[in-house]
């Protein structure tokens, strides 16, 4: 275990850099100076608000004043987005920069399997140049090799996979092998999911005669899909979640977790509760017992986004790891703590900060969906929130519900869009890649221009070149290697595209070029250079342009009276801090939040009334549902409401009693 | 593309420094330690050079503050413009556009101090907040030009391992090695020359036999044969150099016709050389050239040669060379257009291109050949006296001296303007950049309200002069043309010089534009003549309106009470004595110029002239007393006076140099004076004003 000692004044030093208030872990024995403190292993279980990454970015400012070790060694900091990690860099500034170069290790658990262990390996087998650990070209190339029979494969196995793997399509892309030991792999159905068993489709009307396939067929057709697999990896072609069974064979034929915990001897882990069963176990493996682990997390916060079953793998309980809690949050007032605490999961409770003077939460009762957003407005109008400014990240206000996509098989049923017309849910990242050319040429979000440069447009050309010369050339380059074999062997060609480049940027910039003249122009400029592209290829004939994604955001923001708010899913606002918060009933397989928290016979679950929590005998489903409200309802600094249909909740039989005592405020339409 | 913008932070002596360069020719000039070569020393490190000296950031790059710790941390950064479409190519990765959509590249060398000796570097481009590393092409695109100074032209321009000459001539295009058809590569032609040569060098020396039996290749091969090991089969051989291209290239040097070429010659082929580089190294590249210390080797003549011909190179392609220089020499200094230069004092750094001072870009035009007389004068001094005529020139040295601040001590220079039109010169020292140019400057200059006997007199000036109109606000109130009435009383018996000054007071109080057209009404019977009762009240108001027009920032007037400079030493009564004296030689010496014989003592000093006994009426008391006549205080100082204004007048500059002479015969009773007097009190200011002597914060 790696020993540090700061003294008072480094840490003070280090709060006024990042702009704390100097004094803010003075007293030696509070929680978040404790954490400061403690260098080996460690659970740090905090609450929403508790400022946890504030403690993360102390420590690790702390840690650059001692970088690099002597021994060369570097300390590894891992999360699990890259959005992630722009904001600890965003909120080191360039403080700390020595943090985010080598011998350190700053990035994705993701990237650190993909870098350190799975390309490593593979490349020690000498398949394939390029590498693409890409899945859309996964999901094609699964397709490609399920067209035709493999050679030398079994004609009847490959019917017999065909069958299944189309009435399965979830589990045709989702396959996974996993490495047990040796050479001992297995097939899941997911990448911490059971293991792949395979049966023929039953009819609907079932039959008598209905065999399944004999055990022998389901066997040789298991046999299929692993040769399939090991046939597209051979291609360099990758799922993200591959590279974990890379790393796990990479572990176990080298030494690589002796010089890995000599490089780390110091990891940290943000978002921990996010840790899913295979990251887990990726870094019990790559690293030995002496690399000291810090985990920070919150376990009530540990919510997968669209994978259901998922659990967190992170054990806060765990075995030779001390245990330390940040119990009291900044964000918010003991008003909202009390009130949210009945879905808190975790042991301990959450104080409120005293000096908080947030306001009583509210529940707003609406008739229709769309006057919940009225009566949200209402309430930010009543307290003069829209006056303070706001210096967050996050939006100000925020409507927040758990589903958000629409299922256009159930038009009725409730769901983000029901309050917010226009919400459409999409990645949160401005599109790098398109299904067709023209969309390479259109103009970007002139924000992410401002804060990227020409690069982001000299990136989408270079993408488009290689895509439109791996159709034209029949290849499977990455951006990388199709560049890299040009500067080997045809650079006056790159100096021509850059050139050709910079006009088209210009062109889009500041000319008003229009995305199929662009278009037009790119593919004049590839066959001057001597190629030919295919005419009848849709990548290269359609004209639609695809959005970048930036429309998104200004349809996600209803404008009412003055007053934006953001709509979002719950997934989408983890860790974000809000200053009024509306959460909304969404209905997941026809239930909502109201039917779990006020309907229920049961009076443990009644948690909007202040009840303790009683675990019923049918949980799974309630016990998720509670998680994703208390990350919804522990957002806002100011003002909580959660709205509900006036029909389904029981406030307005409530008896006057049992209201008085009641920790919300109950307004209706 | 040029460099637009270096901005370093916690480098060297500097906490924080922006530099705007423009392209072609800028000239940093700055005493010794003003950081002109932390300022080159940054763009190495950025940029690096085409002649790959070694440069490393090493501890003491880094600041240290004044009685603090010395600083962790340091960034140099550079903003670069003015791309041409294929020059932007080849930064597409970094590049971004500027709020004028003009393409813009910024690079960013950061380096951090460990433990006070290990140093980690890391240099990165792109918009703030958006920048990634830049690789190995792209930094070589924007490699420097660099002559160092005080260069060993010798080692490096004549042949050998270390000639910088094979280096240069390497990097062109000419001498880079091509590949044949058959896919090898080809001898180049001088590779062939030389092969050639060596052949038959080889087969003269076979014929030169100094033994009469071997030649001389085969006498220095058996003594070999006899020294070396067994097994050893290499033979000698005699030749101009190997037929390798570098080789070859290695041999080669650079002369100027006979092999007689002294430092400085070989100082000006090496700059030659570099400058080949400009031009030729590869397509697209920033052609900068940084080049330290011009003056080192080269004499004052030479300099200017090669000024010129810089600043030649330098516009040509619309300034696409760009240089930086630095020189401590104020000669050149003094060569170059004032908008080329940037001055270098203090802990900043002064562009005196137009927009950066007070001057308008008209006046840069019309003060040009005063600028160029002149700005040499400006670039080290501590402080500038500016002054309007001849006499000023010769007392105020005097008077420092007097007062025990001898100016060049101060590194105090005192520029003579000749006119006051030339004044606006101050508004050089006078920045726009919101930066503050430590050069105080005082400008003496005078009241100029005649006396008002001037305006009485008819004995001896022919034309009878009107006294001047000034102007006196008298009414409570001002009407405007659609009859609304604006409250004055507050301005009422104000006085003003001018009809500006006037315009301008009334606007501020009224606040309202619309009233301009019937002040012009109201200006005629606010008109006032001059006179002996008013005219204490004008000369205080137009005292207030030239200080008003002229103290900004570091410059400061100060002016005379009453007309000139001379008037008031005549209406001073502690000075108009020794005045008087003065003008009275100085009439004498106007009429003949050999009276300054008289005024030579017999150990070649200053004294008066002695009185002629036989003619006591001549006597210089006499003629003194002669002069002043009778009458009030006025009439006095008038009759002393008058010789300057009559047609007769003498010489101004002559009479400050005897007035000068009289006041250093007795220094110790006129510092005493000259401390207290009324006339000369403003010129004692400016003097201590300009020496950083007075009470005041400037």
């Amino acid at each position: 275990m790696p020993k540090f000692e700061f003294t008072d004044d480094e840490i003070r030093a280090a709060c006024t850099e990042l702009g704390l208030p100097q004094d803010s872990f003075d007293d030696k024995v509070s929680e978040r100076r404790k954490i400061i403190d403690y260098w080996g292993n460690a659970n740090i279980v905090a609450c929403p608000g508790s400022g946890k990454t504030t403690v993360l970015l102390v420590k690790l400012l702390l840690l650059s004043k001692r970088i690099p070790f002597e021994d060369g060694s570097g300390i590894c900091v891992l999360t699990h987005t890259n959005v992630a990690i722009e904001e600890i860099r965003h909120r080191l500034g360039n403080k700390a920069d020595i943090l985010f170069e080598h011998p350190n290790f700053f990035g994705t658990i993701q990237n650190f399997a993909n870098k350190y262990l799975a390309m490593p390996y593979y490349k020690g087998l000498n398949f394939s140049k390029s590498i693409a650990f890409d899945e859309r070209k996964y999901i094609s190339a699964i397709d490609n090799n399920l067209k035709f029979c493999l050679k030398g494969g079994n004609p009847e196995t490959f019917n017999v996979v065909k069958h299944w793997t189309s009435a399965n399509k979830v589990k045709r892309y989702g396959y996974r092998l996993n490495h047990i030991k040796d050479n001992e792999i297995e097939i899941r159905e997911s990448i911490n999911g059971k293991p792949l068993t395979i049966c023929k489709l039953k009819p609907k009307n079932l039959k008598k005669d209905y065999i399944d396939y004999s055990a022998q067929d389901k066997q040789l057709a298991l046999q299929y899909l692993k040769a399939v697999k090991f046939k597209i990896m051979k291609s360099g072609i990758f799922h993200y979640d591959d590279a974990y069974y890379l790393a796990s064979r990479a572990i176990e034929t080298h030494s690589l977790p002796k010089l890995l915990t000599n490089r780390f001897p110091l990891i940290f882990i943000d978002e921990a509760q996010d840790t899913q069963a295979h990251q887990m176990q990726l870094l019990d493996s790559a690293f030995k017992k002496t690399s000291s682990k810090i985990f920070f997390g919150d376990l009530d916060q540990a919510i997968f986004n669209g994978l259901s079953g998922e659990k967190t793998a992170w054990d806060a309980e765990r075995k030779g790891f001390k245990k330390l809690l940040i119990s009291d949050s900044k964000r918010f007032g003991p008003l909202i703590a009390e009130c949210i605490n009945p879905f808190k999961r975790e042991k301990f409770e959450i104080k409120g900060d005293e000096e908080n003077s947030a306001l009583k939460p509210s529940i707003l009762l609406y008739n229709t969906p769309s006057e919940a957003v009225d009566l949200f407005i209402d309430q930010i109008k009543t307290h003069r929130l829209d006056i303070p400014s706001w210096s967050k990240q996050a939006a100000k206000f925020n409507l927040v519900g758990y589903i958000g996509k629409e299922d256009a098989s159930k038009p009725e049923k409730s769901i983000i869009s029901s309050y917010a017309p226009n919400y459409s849910k999409s990645n949160q990242q401005p599109k790098f890649h398109f299904d067709n050319l023209v969309s390479y040429f259109q103009k970007r979000p002139s924000s992410e221009i401002d804060s990227k440069g020409t690069r982001i447009y000299y990136e989408l050309f270079s993408n488009a070149l290689t895509e439109t010369l791996n159709i034209a050339q029949g290849s499977n380059h990455s951006r990388a290697t199709l560049f890299s074999q040009f500067k080997d062997q045809n650079p006056e060609f790159l100096v021509q595209f850059r050139q050709a480049s910079f006009i088209w940027i210009k062109g889009i910039e500041q000319e008003g070029l229009f995305p199929n003249t662009a278009k037009l122009e790119f593919l004049n400029f590839l066959s001057k250079s001597g190629y030919t592209i295919p005419r009848h290829n849709s990548f290269i004939t359609d004209n639609v342009i695809k959005p970048v994604d930036e429309l998104r955001q200004d349809s996600n923001i209803i404008v009412k009276d003055g007053i934006e708010i953001k709509a979002g899913t719950i997934h989408s606002v983890k860790g974000e801090t809000h200053m009024a918060t509306m959460l909304v009933e969404t209905e997941n397989h026809g239930v909502g939040e109201s039917d779990y928290f006020w309907n229920k016979n049961d009076d443990g679950t009644k948690l909007f009334c202040g009840n303790t929590y009683e675990r019923p005998k049918s949980y799974k489903l309630l016990e998720k549902v509670m998680k994703t409200t208390y990350v919804a309802m522990s957002r806002p600094t100011h003002l909580l409401c959660v709205a509900v249909p006036k029909a389904k909740a029981g406030c307005p039989t409530c008896p006057p009693d049992k209201k008085a005592k009641f920790n919300w405020n109950i307004i209706e339409s | 593309m040029f460099l637009r913008n270096l901005n370093l932070t916690n480098f060297r002596k500097f906490k924080e420094l922006s530099v705007e360069f423009q392209h072609g020719l800028n000239v940093l000039v700055g005493e010794n330690d003003s950081g002109k070569t932390a300022i080159i020393d940054a763009i190495r490190h950025l940029l690096n050079t085409k002649s790959f000296e070694n440069v490393r950031l090493e501890p003491r790059d880094f600041h240290r503050p004044e009685g603090a710790q010395q600083t962790d941390s340091l960034i140099i950064e550079a903003i670069f413009s003015g791309f041409e479409d294929a020059e932007a190519a080849s930064f597409i990765e970094w590049g971004y556009f500027d709020g004028n959509k003009a393409f813009e590249l910024r690079v960013v060398l950061t380096a951090k101090l460990i433990n006070g000796n290990r140093i980690i570097r890391d240099i990165k481009a792109g918009p703030k907040n958006g920048e990634t590393a830049l690789d190995g092409n792209a930094k070589e695109l924007l490699q420097v030009t660099y002559l160092k100074p005080l260069r060993d032209a010798e080692v490096e321009m004549t042949p050998g391992y270390r000639s910088r000459l094979a280096e240069i001539l390497q990097s062109l295009k000419d001498f880079r090695k091509k590949m044949g058809e058959d896919g090898k590569p080809e001898a180049h032609k001088l590779e062939a020359i030389v092969a050639t040569a060596n052949k038959e060098i080889e087969e003269y020396l076979r014929n030169v036999k100094p033994d009469g039996d071997n030649n001389l290749i085969d006498s220095i091969n058996t003594h070999i044969e006899a020294f070396r090991q067994e097994g050893d089969t290499r033979k000698a051989s005699i030749k101009i150099a190997d037929s390798e291209l570098h080789k070859i290239l290695r041999t080669l040097g650079l002369e100027l016709e006979e092999n007689s070429s002294g430092l400085g010659t070989l100082n000006k082929l090496f700059m030659a050389a570099e400058l080949l580089h400009l031009n030729t190294d590869p397509y697209n590249s920033i052609r900068l050239c940084l080049i330290e210390e011009l003056e080192a080797h080269l004499h004052p003549q030479a300099q200017l040669r090669v000024i010129d011909h810089l600043k030649k190179i330098s516009e040509i392609e619309d300034g696409k060379n760009q240089f930086i220089l630095t020189t401590h020499s104020t000669t050149i200094g003094a060569s170059i257009p004032l908008k080329n230069l940037i001055i270098c004092r203090g802990s900043d750094v002064f562009p005196m291109s137009p927009g950066n001072t007070g001057l308008a870009l008209g006046d840069y035009k019309f003060l040009q050949r005063f600028l160029d007389a002149t700005k040499a004068n400006l670039f080290f001094a501590r402080g500038v006296i500016l002054v309007e005529g001849d006499a000023e020139n010769i007392l105020i040295p005097t008077i420092a001296e007097i007062i025990d601040m001898p100016l060049h001590k101060y590194g105090v220079s005192i520029v003579n303007v000749g006119s006051t039109a030339f004044l606006r010169y101050a508004k050089i020292f006078q920045r726009t950049d919101e930066k503050s140019l430590d050069i105080r400057v005082s400008v003496v200059t005078d009241l100029d309200i005649r006396a008002f006997e001037y305006y009485v007199d008819t004995t001896e000036i022919q034309n009878k002069h009107t006294p001047p109109t000034f102007y006196q606000i008298k009414d409570d109130f001002i009407t405007d043309r659609t009859g609304e009435k604006y409250d004055t009383s507050n301005l009422r018996g104000m006085t003003f010089t001018n009809q500006d000054d006037l315009k301008r007071t009334i606007k501020s109080v009224i606040n309202f534009y619309g009233i301009v057209k019937s002040i012009e009404d109201k200006i005629k019977d606010w008109s006032i003549k001059l006179n002996p009762s008013n005219i204490d009240e004008i000369r205080i108001e137009k005292e207030r309106s030239i200080e008003a027009n002229i103290t900004n920032q570091n410059v400061k007037a100060f002016v005379n009470d009453k007309w000139t400079l001379e008037y008031d030493l005549a209406f001073d009564s502690d000075l108009q004595n020794s005045f008087a004296q003065a003008v009275v030689i100085a009439k004498k010496i106007k009429s003949s110029e050999l009276y300054f014989e008289n005024l030579i003592d017999a150990e070649g000093n200053f004294a008066l002239p002695p009185d002629d006994s036989e003619r006591p009426e001549d006597s210089l008391s006499n003629q003194v007393e002669k002069l002043k006549g009778e009458g009030s205080p006025e009439a006095i100082a008038y009759n002393i006076f008058k010789p300057f204004i009559s047609n007769d007048s003498p010489s101004k500059a002559v009479t400050a140099q005897i007035f000068s002479e009289l006041l250093l015969k007795d220094r110790v009773k006129n510092r005493g004076i000259l401390e207290q007097s009324k006339s000369l009190k403003y010129i004692v200011n400016a003097i201590k004003y300009a020496c950083n002597e007075d009470d005041s914060d400037a």
